[in-house]
């Protein structure tokens, strides 16, 4: 009559070469546990100056939808509907609101000096968005199809030929530079956040400067 | 009050969750951020809406600024064109920009090749020109490269010098077929078949504007539109919109270099303007590591605002 | 500093403000200038303030801390 081994248990280390538990591991161990959600901040977190990230997350959110609306329509949908007219002012507006709550988040955290305790890669992955989100806007404004795409683009040429990037990046191109609004730069901009939200759940909220030990 | 301790005898910033703890609501307050955001969108879009200016069609420049179609046209048989002289990456006739004398555009190399005269002439080739026109073409690819460009420039000055750059008004001399070539160009503007003639070329789709944004510029028209809008690059124009609405505030220090020397003067300000925004950029991202500028939060201490009520409860607690 | 103001027309530029080599639109001038007082506001507007129990001698009749878990914000 034969045994059988009792199976090791689930979540028990395994062999040391599965890929899915160095995965696990790696993904339960950015954030310590209760930090990705928590119920509870330092007492210190306590001033209107901490909404605006995520006033800027939310902004980014309805950028994302009233853009998706838009796509909904298509390019020239906008230049004969007023609902679609109505729908890119909306996204002109999220995107206005996205910057200044953006901007103001930033000026915030530099006078926090929010770098302190390990956070430089909070720092740079937020100023990382943010220059993302200004190309992004950039063609955002290329995708137009109206005067400002004209004369934008006849311009912004002129500055990308110089560095000598403007056969890749062709900003007479509105094809390409549809794609690069609609598909590429939002998935750039939406990895950068999550690693900026993931980083800044993980370190939890910069202390006060020169906040004394044991209180 | 706190005193600026030297950085080397700071203490390491302490574990932020070893602090005491509050209450806080973070979907809560997302959901409220959300609501909030949304509304605010709305009723700006409501107010204030969006700009739309029409794009210019090359047959409303036809028919606004004619003279200009054909001295654009006439430039472009001569070479003279910015598009003719532009370099990489359209042709290398020219080395293009350079910073610190690293030659950037050059290096690029030509690999959207365009040749100017194209501009024009392929439209018209592919038109349904009646016997004229076709003499013209015919006469104007049997002459050699020099005879064109002596033919295109002499045309040109003569269209600066008539009265009102009319080209009705151009004194006779000896143009070869430009001048029909020219105007046969501008009522192929006129008739609306331009941008489908540089856009597609043979194919059903298009989608590439390249061609006809290239001509475009190369007329004074659209740069004269933009003028009045206060969109050119010396008048701090990468922050402006058309009309009254917003434009780009977040662009003031990339296009505030364009109105101060040396850049304002230089033959190389795109490639100069852009090394350093990339400079000050990569300064901006790298303030943790810059001496100096990361120690600014403590020499002028806003923090003690945002912090007031934490420091003053430590204060009471050292106090009892 | 020159408001210029333009008259309107199909194509014509907003309301700029200019000095010297500065200049900009009416409208980005007022939208910087909320966002500076917005960032000012946003430092001085008292917060809902979360005061726990401290613990300075043992009281057993003492109500424990209201504990809605938005803290006291509305």
């Amino acid at each position: 009559m034969t045994t059988v081994k009792p199976a090791a248990p689930v979540g028990s280390a395994g062999p040391s070469s599965s890929w899915t538990v160095w995965l696990r591991k790696r993904l339960t161990g950015l954030v310590p546990p209760g930090e990705a959600l928590p119920d509870q901040q330092p007492a210190y977190v306590s001033s209107w100056i901490y909404v605006f990230g995520v006033l800027t997350l939310a902004s980014l959110l309805v950028v994302l939808v009233t853009g998706g609306l838009l796509a909904l329509g298509g390019v020239a949908w906008w230049h004969g509907s007023s609902l679609g007219h109505f729908v890119n002012s909306l996204h002109l507006w999220s995107v206005e609101l996205f910057f200044v709550f953006m901007v103001v988040h930033l000026w915030g955290k530099y006078w926090m000096a929010a770098w302190r305790g390990k956070r430089a890669l909070t720092w740079i992955t937020g100023v990382v968005a943010f220059i993302a989100s200004i190309g992004t806007a950039f063609t955002g404004y290329l995708t137009q199809s109206n005067f400002d795409s004209q004369w934008i683009s006849a311009e912004a040429k002129d500055g990308i030929n110089s560095i000598g990037v403007g056969s890749w990046f062709n900003v007479l191109n509105p094809g390409q530079m549809l794609l690069w609004h609609v598909v590429l730069l939002p998935f750039a901009i939406g990895v950068v956040t999550v690693m900026h939200v993931v980083l800044v759940r993980r370190h939890g909220v910069v202390p006060p400067l020169d906040a004394e030990a044991g209180q | 009050m706190a005193t600026t301790t030297p950085r080397l005898r700071r203490p390491p910033t302490r574990d932020s969750h070893t602090f005491e703890k509050r209450p806080y609501d973070l979907v809560k307050e997302f959901v409220i951020a959300l609501a909030v955001v949304s509304l605010l969108t709305v009723l700006l879009a409501a107010v204030f809406s969006s700009p739309d200016e029409n794009a210019i069609t090359m047959s409303r420049w036809a028919t606004a600024a004619p003279a200009d179609v054909v001295a654009t046209a006439t430039g472009e048989l001569a070479g003279t064109t910015t598009s003719a002289t532009y370099g990489p990456p359209y042709n290398d006739k020219s080395n293009g920009q350079s910073v610190l004398g690293i030659p950037l555009q050059k290096w690029g190399g030509v690999r959207i090749p365009l040749n100017s005269a194209d501009l024009v002439l392929q439209p018209l080739r592919d038109a349904a020109g009646g016997p004229v026109l076709k003499a013209a073409l015919a006469r104007w690819s049997a002459a050699s490269p020099a005879q064109r460009t002596k033919w295109a420039t002499s045309y040109s000055d003569a269209l600066a010098a008539a009265p009102g750059q009319d080209p009705t008004k151009v004194a006779p001399g000896a143009y070869g077929p430009v001048p029909v070539l020219a105007l046969a160009f501008l009522q192929l503007a006129r008739s609306g078949g331009l941008e489908g003639a540089l856009t597609s070329s043979g194919n059903f789709y298009g989608g590439d504007q390249t061609r006809s944004l290239l001509l475009l510029s190369d007329g004074a028209y659209l740069e004269n539109l933009a003028t009045a809008q206060r969109l050119g690059g010396d008048q701090w124009g990468m922050m402006n919109e058309t009309g009254n609405y917003p434009g780009q505030p977040w662009m003031w220090l990339y296009t505030f270099w364009y109105q101060v020397k040396p850049f304002s003067t230089s033959e190389n300000a795109d490639a100069q303007v852009w090394a350093l925004m990339m400079v000050l950029t990569l300064g901006l991202m790298f303030v943790p590591f810059i001496p100096g500028l990361r120690d600014i939060p403590r020499w002028i201490p806003l923090h003690r605002v945002i912090w007031r009520d934490y420091y003053r409860r430590q204060a009471r607690k050292s106090q009892s | 500093m020159a408001l210029v103001a333009v008259l309107p027309g199909p194509l014509a530029a907003g309301h700029y403000l200019s000095l010297g080599v500065l200049s900009i639109s009416l409208t980005n001038a007022l939208i910087i200038l909320a966002m500076v007082l917005l960032f000012v506001v946003a430092l001085f507007a008292p917060f809902p303030r979360y005061e726990p129990k401290v613990p300075r001698q043992r009281d057993p009749e003492s109500v424990p801390v209201d504990r809605r878990s938005n803290g006291g914000r509305p």
